[in-house]
């Protein structure tokens, strides 16, 4: 728990200390949300209509952009070799950097999808309701990213690559969360709880698996 | 099972596989595709369009099976470094795209006549294109590494990570109630006692060995290729060294 902690408090120092670099996925993420309604034509029936998918691909696309990140400045400093090598399992320490890339990716997301989700036109309720879906997925979607930016660190042709390699394994996250919204405009929010419940089985599924994986790739990696 | 990863103890099995399955191929495939075109009678409900299934079910069975030969592979080759699970993942990961590939585009052709339209989004259809992606990436990751075996490694891992898709594919027609037919058959029982008539599914069985070998066929040619490459450039090598 200590070394957990150490590694998350370090990665948010050192990535807080260059603020450019983790402002820009909120500022992606909005941008590609307006783009929509610029493209669609803004009728309010249509866009509320697609809001939930407007958001989620956003969304999906925005933590995409952030996978990059997550290893590679570790990695072209050389710091990444000196903190495999400490006495702590690599899988606490992966658990560490996920979580520390998830609060400064993940949640800034789910913290201004209610404002985005209003700008679409849904109610205050399912505005609230899909900022939550929005941090949930963003913490599936980190989890299953770090594996993916484990195996490409070493190719030199990361963005395309995990690009390719990450989005085949998001689309279940996207059906489930796009669906879980649309539900509760549907329905209200009682309405979506097979799509939440499935989201929350995949999180639980992938929080204890994910490090473990990571470790082992990563381990293979800096051999 | 460690013998073979000798490269010339394995050599001398693989041609002598390649042999039997051409025979095969060559016996199955022309008598299943003459039972399937002429002798059995067309359907009551699609007519002569059935046909279709003796070229897309095969198809969809190699490219969701190659996938979970795929990740046991991927399994063997992580935990007991074997030489040739490693060949296998290279070589099965490019012919299973192509068979899925097939897979796609008859059943597109099937779905345009049957159904009346080319493409839906349905569960079936949308977890066949993902696996379809996730070979994609496979073979992309294989290319992406200068060291073979690095790039290989990299695959066996994306190939477990990627097989939670295989159960979603095959109950995705069970979970979900969609446009695609469930699967008529299930299990051995079913192929004693079947829900398609046996004028069906005898071509579809032979159609299924032919498919079978000739992914066999393909899959050991490329290993074959694969273990001349190397040695070719082990030789290159040492003469460059002197």
């Amino acid at each position: 728990m200590g070394a957990f902690l150490a590694i998350l408090m370090r990665d948010l120092r050192s990535d807080l200390r260059n603020r450019a670099q983790f402002v820009m996925i909120p500022v992606f993420y909005i941008l590609a949300v307006i783009l929509f309604p610029l493209g669609i034509g803004p009728e309010t029936g249509t866009l509320s209509l697609i809001a939930p998918g407007i958001l989620v691909v956003s969304s999906l696309f925005a933590s995409l952009l952030a996978l990059e990140k997550l290893f590679s400045s570790d990695i072209s400093d050389g710091s990444f070799e000196s903190i495999i090598l400490c006495p702590v399992p690599i899988s606490v320490i992966m658990a560490g950097k996920i979580t520390a890339h998830w609060i400064l990716t993940g949640l800034p997301l789910a913290l201004i999808t209610p404002f985005l989700a209003i700008m679409l036109g849904l109610s205050f309720e399912i505005a609230l309701f899909s900022s939550l879906i929005i941090l949930l997925i963003t913490i599936i979607l980190s989890l299953i990213g770090a594996m993916i930016a484990s195996l490409v660190i070493n190719t030199g042709k990361g963005s395309v690559l995990l690009a390719l390699l990450s989005f085949p394994l998001f689309i279940p996250v996207l059906i489930f969360a796009a669906g879980a919204i649309d539900l509760a405009i549907i329905g209200g929010i009682g309405n979506s709880i097979a799509p939440i419940l499935f989201l929350c089985s995949l999180t639980s599924i992938a929080l204890p698996v994910v490090p473990i994986i990571c470790a082992a790739i990563i381990k293979w990696q800096v051999r | 099972m460690f013998g073979y990863a000798n490269p010339k103890k394995y050599q001398k099995i693989n041609s002598v596989s390649i042999m039997i399955f051409t025979t095969l191929a060559a016996i199955s495939l022309p008598w299943g595709l003459y039972m399937a075109l002429f002798l059995s009678p067309p359907d009551n409900l699609q007519s002569e369009t059935v046909r279709i299934m003796y070229v897309h079910v095969p198809a969809a069975w190699i490219s969701t099976m190659c996938y979970a030969s795929l990740a046991v592979s991927a399994f063997i080759f992580l935990i007991w470094k074997h030489t040739l699970a490693g060949l296998y993942i290279r070589a099965a990961c490019t012919v299973g795209a192509s068979f899925t590939a097939i897979c796609l585009v008859t059943g597109s052709l099937w779905g345009a006549k049957m159904w009346g339209t080319w493409w839906v989004w349905d569960a079936r259809l949308t977890s066949m294109l993902i696996l379809f992606f996730l070979y994609l990436g496979i073979i992309a990751l294989k290319n992406a590494f200068d060291d073979d075996d690095n790039g290989t490694t990299a695959c066996a891992w994306l190939s477990i990570i990627g097989s939670v898709n295989l159960p979603i594919i095959k109950y995705s027609v069970q979970w979900w109630n969609t446009l695609h037919q469930p699967a008529s058959i299930t299990s051995m029982e079913r192929i004693m006692n079947p829900a398609i008539s046996t004028d069906f599914l005898i071509p579809l069985l032979i159609m299924a060995i032919a498919f079978t070998s000739i992914f066999a066929i393909l899959v050991l040619i490329r290993i074959q290729n694969e273990i001349t490459r190397r040695k070719i450039m082990v030789k290159r090598m040492q003469t460059q060294n002197g």
